[in-house]
């Protein structure tokens, strides 16, 4: 008896929550670059961060419950593969920027939309890190905070 | 038992209910390194020898043996940008001023080129005392 009241009880919380719309993102830019020159051999780091330009990093926006908070979170260990030899070069932080808090936060508008929200990257190019062009495809997720 | 099985799964499935409305997507992150540029000095500029009567520019043009020249090495396909300033050619407290003929933009085509330096050493203008004059030159080459 009292196992079947627990099931009633969980059934009801279910029901009884509020609905929340389904996240979307829409796209506007889905590439990071990063701009200027880098030497192999020179141990440079390459920022392309949104406080520093809003061109080469990837925006978008997204649609959802107005007045909700959403949580941007991307992988921890992600690495740029170069396109002709096994060798990679990881990427040491990822920036959250545009209308998004440095810890990937932002609030959904009462249109249903945020602000548009912005994600660049920082990559360090080793001394052994060969010429050439080094690349990957990113996954991230919107989860309602 | 039975029961205890639809306890946990509704339990569940109310416990990730949220994450029914998470959004996933990708994007691509694109980083380009370039081939470190370098070069090879093959011949230094020779403006040759001239007495302290001399009241003419001497003149070394690109394609003189007297030229210097240099072998370029980078980026295949890519363009460079070649900078040199003008100096002056020293002996003692004695100076000549010396102008630099270039060409300040190359194509490393199949990740080389030759880069040729011509230049005027402005002889007419200078007080001449018999010795050698030379200068070391900076030549600074950048991607475009």
């Amino acid at each position: 008896m009292l196992i079947h009241i627990k099931f009633l009880f969980s059934a009801g919380l279910l029901l009884l929550s509020p609905p929340l719309y389904a996240l979307n993102i829409i796209p506007e830019n889905m590439e990071v670059k990063f701009p200027g020159v880098y030497i192999s051999g020179s141990g440079q780091n390459a920022d392309s961060s949104p406080s520093n330009n809003q061109v080469h990093v990837v925006r978008f926006y997204v649609e959802g419950e107005p007045g909700k908070k959403i949580v941007v979170s991307l992988p921890t260990k992600q690495y740029l593969n170069h396109s002709r030899k096994s060798k990679r070069i990881r990427i040491r932080k990822f920036h959250f920027g545009c209308g998004l808090s440095k810890r990937g936060r932002a609030k959904i508008k009462s249109n249903g939309r945020t602000k548009i929200l912005c994600i660049g990257a920082k990559v360090k190019i080793g001394a052994n890190h060969p010429a050439g062009t080094y690349t990957s495809t990113i996954p991230f997720e919107v989860n309602y905070k | 038992m039975n029961n205890v099985l639809k306890v946990l799964a509704v339990s569940a499935l109310s416990l990730s209910s949220a994450s029914v409305f998470a959004a996933s997507q990708t994007f691509d992150a694109t980083l380009e390194v370039k081939q470190a540029i370098s070069m090879v000095k093959t011949s230094d500029l020779d403006f040759g020898i001239i007495t302290t009567d001399n009241t003419t520019d001497i003149v070394i043009a690109q394609g003189d043996a007297g030229a210097a020249a240099f072998t370029v090495s980078g980026e295949s396909g890519d363009s460079v940008s070649v900078s040199i300033a003008n100096t002056n050619l020293v002996n003692g407290v004695n100076t000549i001023p010396a102008e630099f003929d270039f060409n300040n933009a190359l194509t490393l085509t199949g990740g080389n080129a030759d880069l040729k330096i011509g230049g005027t050493a402005r002889t007419s203008s200078a007080t001449l005392v018999a010795g050698t004059y030379t200068a070391n030159v900076s030549v600074d080459i950048t991607y475009q």
